[in-house]
């Protein structure tokens, strides 16, 4: 009877094992796609200098920018309040229906589509609040769109340190506040790091959010101010992809190629900065 | 135990008076009347489950943190109510330090382990400082084995070199009392001989309230002895009396080794 277990388990590995092949195959295939279709477009005149003749030549060096300048805006926007209110949650709130239902709200506006956030940012920051479609409105749009990324890897980073060391802070005569300062919140840094640098990134390839707040089809300049519209490579490559009649195959995915190095780059540098921290952790 | 409480509030350091503590409706202490005197180690003794660790943590009250905690009676330190409004909780608890059973350096270096209570309160200057990590860390006899590698991690110490940086950074807060939880539990002899020694000469100046991890270590250190069963307080008393002459039959049934 026991061959039997073995067949089971021979079949399910193998199962277990084709469906993990199968899904590192596409991601693969797309990788290899750009790389191989936009490559060719690649050079440093590429990405420094600005479109030419209706987008047709010429590089994405404004489109970059603008990502660059919505990428810090995003960070400054969603940093401190998301870390401040995972670190309220993780280590003030108590648990009572109040800050349950705020959870829930969190979970809930991290399900919510792009789109929907870019509305939003369109009817509260561009029309309302008159910051029109500029700089300031779009990174306001991916700030809130960020904000459940970053409070719920904050909190989770802040849990994962050993409450004993809170009880110690507590004995020696220490407040929350020192505590958390002194020893829980440069424990958990490495993990927040992680979490928010994940969270830009996807900010940063969005489109929808800075479709209606900010993206502009084109400018021949860059931008001036936080509230001037600027270019971003999302949109860019998706102007470029679908409403200019003519385009060459190798500027839309060279353009692709330089949005995911932008965003793998920073996978990258979160990777590295989760695995410098663990190797130097004492717990 | 028979004494007016006009006395008692006059020569404890530390006292307590019909105190019940509650983790949600199960009691882990009920009507428990005790004193803690100067100059004196008081063994707190018993079977697990007993108690031991919740009266230590209601003395500077560790016992807030339980959420689900509940306490009556009341604790004088010094004759004032520890649980009076205008007593900070934070100054409590440098005046009546704990150390663990398991020691929990900080993530920390050394030095920083040491000097993290003192630092929490007020600014000093590094003299001042490295004096009170010198004296802190003879006392707790950790000091010469670790004087010249402050900025280690504190990690990196042995266990028992772990338990006493704690027994040190307990006593950089230069508190009254000092309060013990099991702490040779995961120690060797010698590392216990070296805390049980350290812990006698501290009693000329603090008053201890040690939670031993056996019989004998209560015997061999302590001045008073306190023994808890199933959160009652059995019986107090001298540790001559307490282990040789006990009152309690249930006393002499734990010391005698017929449960627990």
């Amino acid at each position: 009877m026991s061959s039997s277990r073995y067949t089971v388990q021979k079949v399910a590995f193998g199962t277990i094992t084709a469906a993990s092949i199968g899904v590192v195959i596409p991601l693969v295939l797309v990788i290899a796609y750009i790389v191989a279709q936009g490559i060719g477009a690649m050079s440093w005149e590429f990405i420094s200098s600005m479109p030419r003749n209706g987008m047709r030549e010429g590089g994405v060096f404004p489109a970059l920018v603008g990502t660059v300048w919505l990428t810090i805006g995003t960070a400054l926007t969603s940093l401190p309040f998301g870390v401040g209110a995972g670190v309220y949650l993780a280590e003030y709130a108590s648990d009572n229906w109040f800050t349950r239902t705020i959870r829930l709200a969190i979970i809930n506006l991290a399900g919510v589509p792009s789109v929907v956030y870019g509305l939003f940012g369109l009817g509260l920051f561009v029309i309302f609040l008159r910051f029109g479609m500029s700089i300031v409105a779009g990174s306001l749009t991916l700030g809130i769109m960020t904000l459940p990324v970053i409070i719920s890897t904050t909190e989770q980073a802040l849990n994962a340190v050993p409450q004993s060391f809170r009880v110690v802070n507590a004995s020696l005569g220490g407040t929350t506040w020192q505590g958390v300062r002194k020893v829980i919140l440069p424990q958990a840094l490495p993990g927040i790091m992680t979490g928010v640098i994940l969270g830009l990134e996807r900010a940063a390839g969005e489109t929808a959010p800075i479709l209606f707040t900010v993206a502009a089809f084109f400018l021949p300049r860059l931008p001036h101010s936080i509230f001037d519209q600027t270019m971003a490579l999302p949109y860019h490559l998706f102007v470029i992809s679908t409403q200019v009649p003519g385009m060459p195959i190798k500027i839309q995915y060279g353009t692709a190629l330089v949005l995911m190095v932008f965003v793998l780059t920073m996978n990258l540098l979160a990777t590295l900065i989760r695995r410098y921290y663990r190797r130097r952790r004492q717990w | 135990m028979v004494t007016s409480k006009a006395i008692m509030s006059e020569t404890a350091k530390m006292t307590l008076e019909d105190v019940s503590f509650y983790y949600g409706d199960e009691p882990a202490l009920r009507h428990i009347d005790l004193q803690i005197l100067d100059h004196e180690i008081l063994a707190v003794f018993g079977p697990a489950m007993s108690g031991k660790s919740t009266l230590l943590r209601i003395l500077n009250r560790l016992t807030d943190l339980a959420t689900e905690g509940r306490l009556e009676g009341q604790v004088f330190l010094d004759g004032k109510n520890i649980h009076d409004p205008d007593v900070s909780v934070t100054h409590l608890r440098t005046r009546v330090g704990i150390v663990f059973a398991v020691p929990v350096p900080l993530p920390l270096s050394i030095w920083e382990n040491v000097t993290y209570g003192p630092l929490l309160g007020r600014r000093r200057g590094k003299d001042q400082l490295e004096e009170l990590v010198e004296k802190s860390m003879r006392s707790a006899a950790l000091w010469d084995e670790v004087k010249d590698r402050l900025q280690d991690p504190a990690t990196a110490l042995s266990g028992g070199q772990q338990q006493r940086l704690c027994l040190a950074r307990v006593l950089a807060l230069e508190p009254e009392v000092i309060l013990l939880d099991e702490p040779c539990s995961g120690l060797d002899p010698i590392s216990t001989m070296k805390v049980e020694t350290a812990l006698l000469a501290l009693k000329q100046d603090h008053s201890i309230v040690i939670v031993p991890h056996n019989v004998q270590q209560a015997s061999r250190i302590g001045d008073k002895a306190a023994f808890l069963l199933m959160a009652e307080l059995v019986e107090y008393g001298s540790v001559e009396d307490v282990f040789t002459r006990p009152r309690d039959s249930r006393t002499d049934d734990y010391i005698t080794g017929r449960f627990g």
